[in-house]
């Protein structure tokens, strides 16, 4: 009993989930049909990858396109921080020492990627080029189309939108939600939960001539992407290059400040940059050349992220902060497993929730370690940099960072030691890490996150 | 290991490594983490050091100011510390 559809699956959302998993589907043969709200190139938050991307732009075989597309390479991570290593009452002067720490990618092999960089890129230009190679591969592409709910019938999703005064029904087999951070589905099935530990907001923009290299330790790091430490508690702010000439940065920061800015945007982010007065300098002498952008309502998970008929992807089936920028490898990575599973249930015939089981389970460990690494690295704080730079730990949290959490069991090695040692600086206040340590906690049981 | 010896390998690597300065005097109960010679995340620097020439790893629950108050101290340490490696 084949049912009558317009198309096998209808995606909503044409971001780099949707455009994926429309790849994948599509490549496979199977009608795919991408509802996108915006008219694309639109601009978006999001833009610095990670090498975990770089194996799904290969399967899909859209690697070649992007790296010619002129965007920059990005080939290593840079933290800095505002800690006085030279609080010496002697007269005596330290070296630098870990003020700031980097890593290079190429430290780490990473299975599927033979290259030693990723990409920083301009998401109003990466998302069309992703989204017209899905089109190339056969999927069915409409922009301006705002989705506005779906109705589940019974083997039959009816994905409902507007056009002009008529309401259009387009009936597909399976429902996936990519709709990032707008959370269609989520909201109308009610299965959003918002995180209580990362309540953090961003206001960032794009700045046209900024010395990237004025905080690095070594100039030829300049277009890495920096994380700055602020001496506001759990701030940071991201450098992350778009052009030759033009920067991306934003400042993360807790609500609590975020609410007390009052939407006065502008003064907010200089009244938080100039707490780092090298950065505030850097950042006077150049141009900003978009409108200061809020994010808020940040980080949550979702209740259940498939079922008989639907599932969710990327950002519309998880958020979490976006400190190692983790956005499009979750996007894309999550859509590469859920191919799998669309795949082999269109073989046998349905698309019952029992077949997405391998997704949702490597989904959700996935993005668990995730956010475990993400807690531990807030609460390190600024002794992360210590933990980057000791040869002992380096490997493994490279590992991390280079998004590497999606094959394999268990948990990460950098995580149970990363977990260790932040237990054993807090049960301690004479360790020497101790009252470096951060103000954000995650709940020890918390399973939903 | 001797304690005279390793105590003047780590005065040495304080003196160039981490003052920057081999003319400056320091001594065995020099307060080094009192005086901010040693902060919390340059003794990590100093914990790389004693891996690499001592052979013996810092474990983090010993990572303490009893154990780093001066180079006495981080002396003590390290000779216990080669002491459990001879032990196992």
């Amino acid at each position: 009993m084949v049912a009558d559809v317009d198309f096998d699956i209808g995606i909503i959302g044409g971001g780099p989930a949707g455009s994926t998993i429309a790849s994948y589907l599509a490549k496979a043969g199977l009608s795919c049909v991408v509802l996108e709200g915006e008219l694309f190139p639109r601009p978006h938050v999001g833009e610095s990858l990670i090498p975990a991307t770089t194996p799904v732009l290969a399967d899909i075989g859209a690697l070649s396109k992007v790296d010619e597309g002129g965007f920059p390479r990005k080939y290593g991570a840079a933290w800095t921080s505002a800690t006085r290593s030279d609080i010496s009452t002697m007269g005596f002067q330290l070296s630098h020492g870990f003020k700031a720490a980097e890593v290079e990618f190429r430290e780490r092999d990473q299975q599927g990627v033979d290259q030693d960089y990723t990409y920083h890129v301009d998401r109003g230009q990466f998302d069309l080029l992703l989204l017209q190679h899905s089109e190339s591969l056969g999927a069915k592409v409409y922009e301006g189309v705002r989705v506005q709910r779906v109705e589940f019938e019974e083997d039959v999703k009816r994905i409902v939108f507007a056009m002009g005064r008529r309401e259009i029904g387009l009936r597909v087999r399976l429902v996936v939600d990519a709709s990032g951070r707008s959370t269609l589905l989520g909201r109308q099935l009610k299965l959003k939960v918002p995180d209580p530990v990362f309540n953090q907001y961003a206001i960032h923009t794009w700045f046209d001539g900024l010395d990237r290299s004025a905080l690095a330790v070594d100039r030829k790091q300049a277009d890495f992407i920096f994380i700055h430490f602020l001496p506001i508690t759990d701030t940071w702010v991201w450098q992350i290059p778009i052009t030759d000439s033009i920067t991306s940065v934003g400042v993360v920061t807790q609500k609590k400040h975020f609410t007390a800015a009052k939407q006065e945007w502008g003064p907010f982010f200089e009244r938080a940059v100039e707490s780092r007065p090298d950065l505030a300098d850097a950042l006077r002498k150049s141009e900003r050349v978009r409108p200061f952008k809020p994010e808020g309502d940040y980080s949550y998970a979702m209740r259940q992220v498939c079922g008989d008929g639907w599932m969710l992807v990327g950002d519309a089936a998880r958020f979490v902060d976006p400190i190692f920028s983790s956005g499009v490898s979750v996007a894309m990575n999550s859509a590469r497993i859920a191919s799998y599973d669309i795949l082999r249930a269109a073989e046998s015939g349905g698309f019952g929730k029992p077949s997405f089981e391998r997704y949702e389970t490597k989904l959700r460990r996935a993005v668990g370690n995730w956010y475990e690494f993400i807690s531990i690295y807030y609460r390190l704080n600024i002794l992360f940099t210590a933990f980057v730079a000791d040869p002992r730990y380096r490997q493994d949290v490279l590992r991390m960072l280079q998004g590497d959490v999606w094959d394999g069991d268990g948990e990460p090695v950098a995580l149970t030691r990363m977990r260790e040692i932040t237990r054993e600086v807090e049960e301690n206040p004479d360790h020497l890490w101790h009252n470096h340590l951060g103000t954000l906690r995650a709940p020890s049981q918390a399973p939903m996150f | 290991m001797e304690h005279a010896e390793v105590l003047g390998t780590l005065t040495e690597f304080v003196q160039e490594k981490v003052l920057d300065s081999a003319g400056v005097e320091i001594r065995p109960d020099t307060p080094l983490l009192e005086w901010g010679i040693l902060n919390s995340l340059s003794t990590t620097s100093l914990v790389v050091f004693i891996a690499e020439r001592f052979g013996v790893d810092v474990p983090a629950e010993r990572m303490v100011g009893r154990n780093f108050r001066d180079l006495d101290s981080i002396t003590r340490l390290v000779l216990e510390l080669e002491n459990d490696v001879r032990k196992v």
